[in-house]
């Protein structure tokens, strides 16, 4: 799927989480503790460890980022408007037929994650011909069988 | 202090389709068929009025030709929609296994859901006028389904009758959203108590006329009324009747 990147909006309910990641220790001070180990000058092991030590934090940061935009995602998906993220549902006001930009409409070669204003404005319902601009963005959920 | 609108007959939308030139193949019915439709909000080729009221999204006024006149197999999705006939016989031919025959009185409701398809027709000589809601679904490509019921003006006269709805008798449906019909046969007040303030009253005068604090409805006049926990009417013809369309805003 294209732009499910979180935007700033999302990510600024982040900013908490996100400067205690800006705040971790940078790799290079870390030259520094194995200082000790390395009092006679090995530096292969002192290469060694400093790799380890980078990669975990660099992991520890990678996932933590990922965790950022997957809440951020998460609430698009549920909550309210005002971010470009979520997809958004349009009902034809002429028979009913429904495009969901998550799904796309693949049948006319318009691709799953496809915004509705990347549809073009001469585009007409599949089903009766009603015209894009009768379509209404609907926020309803879909039936679940129970 | 209640919102409200009023809507007149003459000011609802209006169009012409006769079966035959580019409405031959959405219009049945011999060559000189056609279909006479007036419509509460904007539809198809009539986009200058209301988008519509709460979950309703179209209140038609239709009248068929005879002979055959109707509208061609076609199909949908999502919407509820519901027809309520007045006069005439309508044939309604639909994919979900039903051919039924709606005589004064009978109504609809039948939900597309996931996708359907119907056909509605007049096969008899005379004219054919029903109303004709779609309320947007509670959920998405439901199952589809169709239920039919019929209003007992001699029973269910004199008072507000639900035909659809969560009352007892009336025909359920997944939305925040209800229709009564009120057959009144002598001048009488009555009072419609919405389930809460927040929720929407259409009222569509079918004959007669009903007198409201907002205005004076003649016959096909309408009215919406909004933030008010308890509508008065009179009505003002000896015999009256009422279409009440109750919404979630």
């Amino acid at each position: 799927m294209w732009r499910t990147q979180a935007p700033g909006a999302a990510n600024a309910a982040h900013t908490g989480l996100a400067r205690k990641i800006h705040s971790l220790p940078h790799p290079a001070p870390l030259d520094l503790a194995v200082n000790g180990i390395g009092a006679e000058g090995d530096v292969r092991l002192k290469a060694i460890l400093f790799l380890i030590i980078y990669r975990r934090i660099g992991m520890a940061k990678f996932a933590a980022c990922t965790r950022i935009a997957m809440i951020a995602q998460e609430r698009d998906t549920n909550a309210g408007t005002g971010s470009s993220c979520r997809f958004r549902r349009f009902m034809c006001l002429g028979c009913g037929f429904l495009y969901d930009e998550e799904r796309g409409w693949p049948e006319e070669g318009i691709a799953p994650g496809t915004r509705w204003e990347d549809i073009p404005a001469g585009w007409r319902c599949p089903d009766c011909g009603t015209a894009k601009a009768q379509f209404e963005m609907v926020e309803i959920p879909y039936y679940q069988a129970a | 202090m209640a919102d409200y609108f009023v809507l007149r007959d003459g000011e609802r939308g209006h169009s012409h389709l006769p079966s035959t030139g580019e409405f031959a193949e959405y219009v049945a019915g011999h060559p000189d068929g056609w279909i006479e439709r007036k419509s509460s909000f904007n539809f198809r080729e009539y986009q200058s009025g209301r988008s519509g009221f709460g979950k309703i999204r179209v209140f038609g006024d239709e009248v068929f030709s005879g002979n055959g006149a109707g509208y061609n197999m076609h199909p949908h999705h999502n919407f509820i929609i519901m027809a309520f006939v007045l006069r005439g016989v309508l044939t309604h031919i639909n994919t979900i296994g039903k051919t039924d025959m709606l005589k004064p009185d009978d109504y609809y409701i039948f939900s597309a859901g996931s996708g359907g398809k119907h056909s509605e027709l007049n096969i008899e000589p005379g004219e054919m006028n029903a109303i004709y809601i779609w309320a947007l679904p509670g959920r998405l490509l439901a199952p589809p389904s169709y239920r039919r019921g019929n209003f007992d003006r001699e029973r269910r006269a004199n008072t507000i009758a639900e035909l659809i709805g969560d009352a007892p008798g009336a025909l359920p449906i997944d939305q925040n959203l209800k229709v009564s019909r009120l057959f009144s046969n002598a001048l009488a007040g009555y009072e419609y108590k919405p389930a809460d303030r927040a929720r929407g009253v259409y009222f569509f005068v079918l004959e007669g006329g009903a007198r409201f604090t907002q205005a004076e409805l003649r016959r096909r006049d309408s009215l919406g009324v909004w933030n008010t926990s308890t509508i008065e009417l009179e009505t003002t013809s000896e015999r009256s009747d009422l279409l009440i369309v109750e919404t979630a805003l």
